[in-house]
């Protein structure tokens, strides 16, 4: 059972371009992970985007690591999710999130 | 895969070893309080004024059990409202209960008055000296009754709300109070026998207003209302309350029996050695009085909450840690029989002496046995099993005792008293047993053949899952099984979805705040339920009060970064509910 917590992180920083997909849950104890694996890719005016295909659970937890992202990149940089599940749209769209993340 | 054990257990006894001492508190007051006053009388009033107390005992032990039947059936019946979240009800309750308390008292102090100009306490005495003595104990007291009665109902329903912290200050007060103004009345003002009631009347007052000003605040759950009462309520509390009381009546009935068997078996000697170990073992009697009380409000919250498995575990507490403990009290004071004697009698070669003794060695084993009979009589009146409730009274009360005593008091004196004693507790666990026979037509095989709970009561196994979390890793864990007990259950993927979601946020934040927030070792009892279409997530925990409906409140709806969980949980759930009942916190989230 413990197995079905991970979280897969694919990463592509590319010259000012960070391209993550995500694959698992992103929950409680994943969202630290997430957040460790990419800070130091995160800087004012970076351009990122988050392939969300194959994410099939998000928590509150994971939806703070999204708004970190977007508060480091600043107004110079974006944060585009993409390829988001129906599972993954409702929580967006009960919390309001929907309207503070842009989709692809 | 879906983990289905005992989650409560813990949770139950925790909850129970934190209410307990309170409990042993309030009933010590009383032991206390006697054992001060007649500290006072026999050193400053002199030996007719403890004759004139004795002789008031009846009159008081009346009150007692009329004020315990209000209590107890309110307690009940509070209970199951507040576990069924029907505040209107317990509202209804509360204010009919200190109502209906409050007419009792009156009458019962007026009683007192009347009795007193019109000369009724001579059916008690003929000397007149005592009865002098008396008349003044009993005005001094009449006094005190208002106080008395509406205290030990307030002392109840501040446990609902798990206010007890108050009810101990107020009880310390009460002890202090009582002590100084029997110092002042009687041995400063030699008010004799009228000082000794008014001063314990004094405490009665103080420790009432003291637990009445939380009424009165804001931050009372309970509210006494004198509109949108129910009048069933009173019927309720008498029905529920009543099988205690004649309780007392039936022990009323078996001292006087008693008595006459002891002065026929074992003349006054015996009846000394009796009273003594009674008065000494009255300290300790409180114990399991507490414990009683406690389980009867665990049992009660249970029973409002259809939770089978809460209901067992406050018995299997009881037979893990009250009888256990019970029995370690009990041996110490056996064993400590002769240097408690001393006490009282130092002639080895009396036979008071021996009688006493006897008693020190024999009376306290009541004590474990005893418990288990007491925790059975108050779960058949708690689930309604009036018959049994009716078998047990007659029994305990008349039946048991005195049949034993006729048997053995010929051949064994007063020890064959004492030894009565023991086995009437016996006998009450035996028909317990037979109860669970004669219904389950076979020996009990589980707590729920031995208790007899319907088939039907609370959610059958398959149609629930409850798993205790105290960790993080455990909440992920969990909220995975709920969401597999959901889709097994055939809930569709995006309810199992948000099911799962929502125990991760509810249960984490708990972890995560609540378990910082108060020391001492914690969990968080999950239970999830689908029955007909309806898909409830139960939340418990005891650490301290979290209304996520007030936080809800306070956040700002445009920070959509704040308190992100309970926002999506209120989001997805259809009803979220939220109470705190004797100290735990308690959510309910219809999905």
């Amino acid at each position: 059972m413990m197995g079905d917590k991970m979280l897969k992180i694919d990463k592509k920083n590319n010259a000012g371009k960070l391209e993550l997909k995500l694959i698992g849950k992103l929950d409680t104890t994943t969202a630290p992970e997430l957040e460790e694996a990419i800070s130091s890719d995160l800087k004012e005016g970076v351009a990122v985007t988050i392939d969300m295909a194959e994410l099939a659970y998000i928590s509150s937890a994971g939806l703070r690591v999204l708004l970190m992202v977007k508060k480091s990149v600043g107004n110079g940089g974006t944060l585009k999710l993409r390829n988001v599940t129906s599972e993954v749209q409702d929580v967006l769209e009960i919390t309001g999130f929907s309207t503070l993340l842009e989709q692809e | 895969m879906s983990r289905t054990h005992s989650s409560e257990g813990n949770l139950i006894t925790r909850t129970f070893f934190r209410l307990l001492p309170i409990q042993i508190l309030l009933a010590a007051i009383g032991a206390v309080n006697n054992m001060v006053s007649s500290l006072f009388a026999s050193n400053s009033v002199g030996a007719a004024s403890m004759s004139a107390i004795g002789l008031y005992n009846p009159i008081n032990l009346l009150m007692c059990a009329i004020c315990g039947m209000f209590v107890c059936g309110s307690q009940i019946l509070c209970g199951k409202f507040m576990g069924a979240n029907q505040m209107e009800k317990t509202q209804s309750v509360f204010s009919m209960d200190i109502i209906f308390a409050t007419l009792f008292s009156l009458l019962y102090a007026a009683l007192h008055v009347l009795a007193v100009l019109f000369g009724w306490l001579r059916i008690f005495t003929s000397d007149a000296e005592v009865l002098n003595y008396l008349n003044q104990y009993t005005l001094g007291r009449a006094i005190g009754i208002l106080p008395f009665v509406i205290g030990q109902q307030l002392a109840a329903f501040l446990s609902l709300e798990n206010r007890t912290g108050r009810t101990t200050f107020a009880s310390v007060v009460f002890i202090i109070v009582n002590l100084v103004a029997n110092y002042v009345f009687v041995a400063v003002l030699k008010m004799q026998a009228f000082g000794l009631a008014l001063a314990s009347s004094c405490g009665l007052w103080v420790f009432m207003l003291i637990e009445l000003v939380h009424f009165l605040g804001k931050k009372s759950l309970l509210k006494l209302k004198f509109t949108g009462l129910k009048d069933g309520s009173i019927k309720e509390i008498v029905k529920v309350g009543l099988p205690g009381v004649l309780g007392d009546a039936y022990q009323t009935v078996r001292g006087l029996i008693v008595n006459a068997l002891i002065l026929a078996y074992a003349g006054s000697a015996g009846m000394s050695a009796q009273a003594t170990v009674n008065s000494f073992l009255g300290m300790f009697w409180t114990i399991p009085a507490g414990m009683l009380t406690v389980s009867r409000m665990l049992m009660s919250v249970s029973i409002g909450e259809k939770d089978r498995a809460s209901l067992k575990d406050v018995m299997y507490n009881m037979l893990k840690w009250c009888v256990p403990i019970m029995s370690v009290v009990s041996i110490a004071l056996a064993l400590l029989a002769e240097p408690i004697t001393n006490l009282y009698y130092h002639v080895p070669t009396e036979e008071v002496y021996r009688m006493t003794v006897w008693g020190f060695r024999l009376m306290p084993l009541v004590m474990p046995v005893a418990i288990m009979a007491m925790h059975s009589t108050c779960y058949a009146q708690t689930s309604g099993k009036i018959v049994l409730v009716h078998v047990m009274s007659v029994m305990d009360g008349v039946g048991g005792v005195v049949l034993v005593s006729l048997a053995l008091m010929p051949l064994l004196s007063i020890n064959g008293f004492y030894i009565a004693n023991i086995m009437n507790s016996v006998i009450t666990v035996l028909i317990v047993l037979i109860y669970s026979i004669i219904k389950n037509r076979h020996f009990p095989r589980s707590m729920d053949e031995l208790m007899v709970i319907p088939k039907d009561f609370g959610v059958s196994e398959d149609e629930r899952m409850d798993i205790s979390v105290t960790d993080m890793d455990q909440v992920m864990t969990v909220s995975q099984n709920v969401m597999e007990f959901c889709e097994k259950r055939g809930i569709d993927q995006r309810r199992s979805y948000l099911a799962g979601l929502c125990l991760e946020e509810m249960a984490g934040n708990v972890i995560s705040h609540g378990f910082k927030k108060k020391r001492g070792p914690h969990s968080v009892d999950v239970r999830v339920v689908h029955s007909e279409d309806s898909m409830i997530l139960r939340i418990k925990d005891d650490c301290v009060p979290f209304n996520p409906a007030e936080r809800k409140e306070i956040m700002d709806p445009e920070d959509k970064a704040k308190n992100i969980g309970i926002r999506m949980v209120y989001g997805i759930a259809e009803k979220v509910e939220y109470q705190n009942i004797l100290g735990m916190n308690v959510l309910t989230i219809h999905i």
